[in-house]
């Protein structure tokens, strides 16, 4: 389970971080620049661990074969998003297993609570309650009533139609609607692709409306799940709202992070991934030792063995 | 909390538009010109809404024989799915349901039949045309004849649009990706994304003239879309859940539809029985 407000504020501020970091290549700040928004879209993907070799490693090879391009700009942007939403996973995920293991028995789909609540905390702290970009703060009002248009239409018709419209165009974008001649196969991929929308908006808007103080203590208090006083959050708004924040400062917040909050470390980790990308674009490390670094074939479930970002 | 309740979610899941309206709509998402994948384009969501209503009161009608009735509540998403997949759907599947994706497929095409003529032939006022229609189906979702009467700023216009999409995206969780074509899928996603944004942008600068040259000629002149019409009125009552079979089943025998979207709904309609 994944939740996207979470994922995206730790990409966004993953990048923030990558773009003022003196180590990080300079082709990793131009792609992010370029193609910020490729990177959100990475952010928010899954099977991060089974393509990222392969892709970091083709990108890398036509990037110095042919120089950059917004397409190359695109995937490396995207390549950094994934890698960010698999550290956010290996932080999350255990926890959400602990706090409300009933959401992982079969057949309860429905994502944990906790993860709402994450979500809403990062809406408020990251996102000013919906005022920053990309979120509105109609996003999570019932019937977007802080929308001045929103009482000229329904919107609930509008998102049930755009819902629809997206699930469409989103399987048209999948190969095998063309290509799978197979029946078999075309059902069980049929099946697997079509984006369901799993989450009820009710609880997000519920979370953030009206939290429950026991879930609140319980999810976000207990667990340290965010702290603005963390050193790397401090420095994550401060790049966020255009402050400026010394190098020593930067490098400084990344150090001692199992003190910080959780959102801070999944933070850290996301940013020791990009870290590794980063060492094998400069060809310091082969594929095999990027794969350790990025802990492919690891559980989500498990610990990683801690690597310190430099 | 419960999750969202299978009924709810296939009808949000089902509504798909008509392949043959796709290729009405101009441009292509991907680099690779062999397979243009998918985005939001004008004229989605006012055909979309269509065939929505069009399979509610289907479902609604006694005069639906009672195994299309019975396959419209069974499997509702194979039947609305078959409106967009049916041409390319293996034979031998066993499930999505054949039946049911034809049914979905002949309810399209019927209303596809009537929509297309409507449609100006040169690109860039088909374009408008299709945006228009969307314009004007979201305004009347809330039984507004539109256009706007009072201005609205276009950041707010915008921000509804975006915040829809943000609720979506929160909705989906994550973006399943092509296993077998991942670069190939990046560069449609990203395409998707810029062409989803840029419809936000696009429908709330029509939204914004609200009194346009485009909105007289596409949707007033054409008489696209009214909130008069007894099949609008009736498809925005059975929306809310506020009309019974039997109501319905009186209410599409005894009037006419009078509006493009309404007679394209009673297309649909007809030939679903």
């Amino acid at each position: 389970m994944s939740e996207h407000v979470t994922h995206l504020g730790l990409f966004e501020d993953a990048a923030r971080v990558t773009l003022h970091h003196p180590r990080m290549h300079e082709h990793f700040k131009q792609a992010l620049r370029a193609s910020w928004r490729a990177g959100c879209l990475g952010a928010i993907t899954r099977s991060g661990d089974r393509f990222s070799i392969g892709l970091i490693s083709k990108v890398r090879q036509s990037w110095e074969s042919t120089g950059a391009s917004r397409a190359l700009e695109d995937k490396l942007a995207f390549l950094l998003g994934w890698r960010v939403h698999q550290a956010a996973d290996r932080r999350f995920k255990n926890v959400f297993r602990e706090l409300q293991p009933k959401h992982y028995q079969y057949p309860n789909p429905a994502p944990p609570d906790a993860t709402v609540y994450h979500d809403v905390v990062v809406f408020r702290e990251v996102y000013g309650y919906g005022r920053l970009a990309p979120f509105q703060p109609a996003a999570l009002d019932y019937r977007l009533e802080s929308n001045a248009f929103a009482k000229h239409a329904e919107p609930h018709f509008v998102e049930a139609i755009l819902r629809s419209c997206w699930q469409q165009t989103l399987l048209r974008n999948q190969r095998f609607l063309a290509n799978e001649k197979d029946p078999t196969a075309w059902q069980k991929l049929l099946e697997a692709r079509i984006e369901p929308f799993t989450v009820d908006i009710r609880r997000y808007v519920d979370a953030h409306g009206n939290p429950d103080p026991g879930w609140y203590q319980r999810f976000i208090v207990a667990q340290n799940f965010y702290n603005p006083e963390d050193p790397l959050l401090r420095v994550a708004r401060d790049l966020q709202h255009g402050k400026s924040v010394t190098e020593g400062v930067l490098l400084a917040s990344l150090q001692d992070v199992d003190s910080q909050s959780q959102y801070a470390q999944a933070l850290a980790n996301g940013i020791t991934y990009i870290h590794a990308a980063n060492a094998y674009w400069n060809h310091e490390i082969d594929e095999r030792e990027l794969g350790r670094r990025f802990h492919i074939g690891s559980s989500h479930l498990e610990t990683p063995a801690k690597e310190s970002a430099p | 909390m419960t999750d969202i309740s299978r009924r709810d979610l296939l009808v949000g899941t089902a509504l798909w538009a008509n392949p043959a309206l796709w290729a009405l709509a101009e441009g292509a998402a991907s680099a690779d010109p062999t397979f243009p994948g998918g985005s939001i384009r004008p004229g989605d969501v006012a055909r979309t809404a269509m065939l929505h209503d069009a399979v509610i009161l289907t479902m609604l009608s006694q005069g639906t024989p009672a195994s299309i009735r019975h396959l419209l509540a069974l499997e509702p998403a194979d039947v609305l799915l078959g409106q967009a997949l049916a041409s390319g759907v293996p034979a031998g599947t066993e499930k999505p349901q054949p039946d049911a994706l034809r049914l979905g497929a002949k309810m399209a095409a019927a209303a596809d039949a009537l929509l297309q003529p409507m449609l100006p032939t040169n690109t860039t006022e088909r374009d408008a045309c299709l945006l228009y229609w969307d314009v004007a189906t979201m305004l009347g979702s809330s039984g507004s004849p539109g256009p706007l009467k009072e201005a609205i700023p276009m950041d707010q216009l915008r921000g509804f649009f975006e915040a829809l999409h943000r609720r979506l995206f929160i909705g989906i969780h994550t973006l399943e990706p092509d296993a077998e074509d991942i670069e190939g899928w990046i560069e449609r996603i990203v395409a998707w994304d810029a062409q989803r944004e840029g419809m936000s942008d696009r429908y709330a600068r029509a939204l914004a003239t609200r009194d346009s040259a485009e909105w007289r000629r596409f949707v007033e002149e054409a008489g696209f879309y009214s909130v008069e019409d007894p099949y609008i009125r009736l498809a925005l009552a059975a929306r809310k859940g506020a009309v019974t079979s039997t109501e319905a089943s009186a209410r599409l025998t005894a009037s006419q539809p009078a509006c493009v979207y309404a007679k394209a709904m009673q297309a649909a309609i007809r030939a679903a029985s």
